[in-house]
């Protein structure tokens, strides 16, 4: 015989407890946002999809108490649509419904508009070329492929399972922050659980990103400076997002990524992913323990005067500008031709010159990289 | 009297197995009524059902780390894991908690 509630963690109040965890991560990371209009985004996996149904919860009206208004404006779902590159385009009608039954609207942003200008003028594009260490950027102010064109291009010269992974959640993340600003949303709320932030934090530390961490790790980022970025499952486990989207009946839209069905070390995501998840099975604190040191580490990327990255907008490190200073004289070319095609170490960061490393042939970038 | 039982797959877990969210399954002889276990299954599920690769279903002889078993609806690690012994009607959902599918 079924049984009436799901045991063993947090017993059968399990939803109640989910609820009042998401309220106190919301609280210390939005505190002021009373008001604020909110966007949520939704990817159709299950920890975003738990956050939408949360959402829906807590934006209802009160019944004991409908006269007390709610926290919040509007609430906007958006979704970033990975289509173009990934296959399955009926997930963005799904999800539309999922926001339509919670009451919200709902925007769905492709993955390729990213090539174009936040106004959807066109930026041209940015060849990056050359060998992967004095990497180039070549601009063409002009472009005659569509953008759905320019995507694909950029996504077939990425050498690695793992490029391609960073490559998706580098336009999805300015595609949430674009959409945010566009409709107005001061708030963003993200669905990153516990276990996806100790797994990020490793995987981002071995790509060598550490630079950037607090950022990822703040309870309220101090960056972007327009919006807020919260993530209020950040106390909850996979695990108990998975308990809880069973017990309140929360459809998911899973779609196969990059590396879905692919061995475990397809990508460093993945591989790291196996490998905390597995600690955790003999070590349970494993996740608490990496998400408590990496909220310690400071390194002053969040400091106003740090240099951002022209394409991912995270903050680029001191000593890569020294690298790059160095590098450039020690190339001692002439200015005009230096003007022309500059390193791409002298506008993207550590992470992004990354991307660039293990590419086939010229890797296609939105043009607006290159500012002139 | 063969078992018969019901298997859910979702979080992802669905596309280890042919997209099917939902399956009723009669089991064979081989699973005694009062003595087979999950134990059993395990090896027979992935053998029988699973249409993608093995090793992202099971490690070693049990479920592969950040797979929720649930047994109706039960944590599987009060049900006394791949100890437990299977009854007609169980319930038992598999849910990937995994990024990556
Ligand atoms: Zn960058």
């Amino acid at each position: 015989m079924p049984r009436p509630q799901t045991q063993g963690e947090g017993g059968p109040n399990i939803i109640d407890a989910l609820l009042y965890k998401f309220r106190l991560a919301l609280m210390r990371g939005a505190p002021l946002s009373d008001g604020a209009n909110v966007l949520v985004a939704v990817s159709g996996g299950p920890s975003s999809c738990c956050l939408l149904e949360v959402m829906k919860r807590f934006h209802a009206i009160d019944p004991a108490n409908p006269r007390k208004p709610r926290k919040f404006g509007k609430v906007i779902v958006c979704y970033v649509d990975p289509s173009a590159v990934l296959g399955y385009p009926e997930t963005a009608g799904q999800i539309a419904e999922a926001a339509a039954a919670a009451d919200f609207q709902c925007v769905t942003v492709t993955l390729e508009s990213m090539f174009l200008n936040a106004d959807e003028s066109d930026p041209g594009v940015v060849n990056v070329d050359g060998p992967s260490t004095e990497a180039t950027l070549v601009k063409s102010a002009t472009s005659s492929l569509s953008p759905n064109e320019r995507l694909q291009q950029c996504f077939q010269s990425l050498g690695t399972a793992t490029a391609k992974e960073d490559m998706i959640d580098l336009l999805t993340n300015k595609a949430i922050l674009r959409a945010a600003r566009r409709a107005g949303c001061t708030l963003v709320l993200r669905g990153d659980t516990s276990t996806r932030m100790a797994v990020n934090t490793v995987a981002q530390t071995s790509k060598g990103l550490g630079f950037a961490m607090p950022t990822e790790m703040a309870e309220r980022p101090t960056w972007p400076a327009d919006i807020e970025v919260v993530r209020p499952l950040r106390d909850l486990s996979a695990k108990q997002i998975a308990i809880f989207n069973r017990t309140a009946k929360v459809e998911t839209f899973v779609t196969p990524g990059v590396t879905t069905g692919m061995p475990a070390k397809a990508s460093i995501d993945r591989l790291t992913e196996a490998f905390v998840v597995g600690l955790v099975k003999d070590f349970p604190m494993t996740v608490n323990t990496v998400l408590r040191t990496a909220m310690k580490v400071r390194t002053g990327c969040e400091e106003k005067e740090t240099p951002r990255c022209t394409f991912c907008d995270g903050p680029m490190q001191e000593d890569s500008q020294d690298w790059r200073t160095k590098h450039t004289v020690t190339q001692l070319q002439p200015t005009s031709e230096q003007d022309a095609n500059p390193p791409a170490a002298s506008v993207l960061c550590y992470g992004c010159q990354n991307l660039c490393r293990d590419r086939k042939g010229a890797l296609m970038l939105p043009g607006y990289i290159l500012p002139h | 009297m063969p078992l018969s039982i019901t298997l859910e797959f979702s979080g992802g877990m669905e596309l280890l197995f042919n997209n099917e969210k939902r399956k009723q399954v009669t089991l064979p002889d081989s699973f005694a009524p009062g003595t087979a276990t999950l134990k059993d299954l395990l090896p027979w599920v992935r053998d029988n059902l699973l249409t993608e690769r093995a090793e992202l279903f099971m490690q070693d002889d049990t479920v592969r780390p950040g797979i929720l078993v649930l047994i109706n609806e039960t944590d599987w690690e009060l049900e006394g894991e791949l100890e437990y012994k299977i009854q007609d009607g169980d319930v038992i959902v598999f849910i990937s908690t995994l990024h990556g599918g």
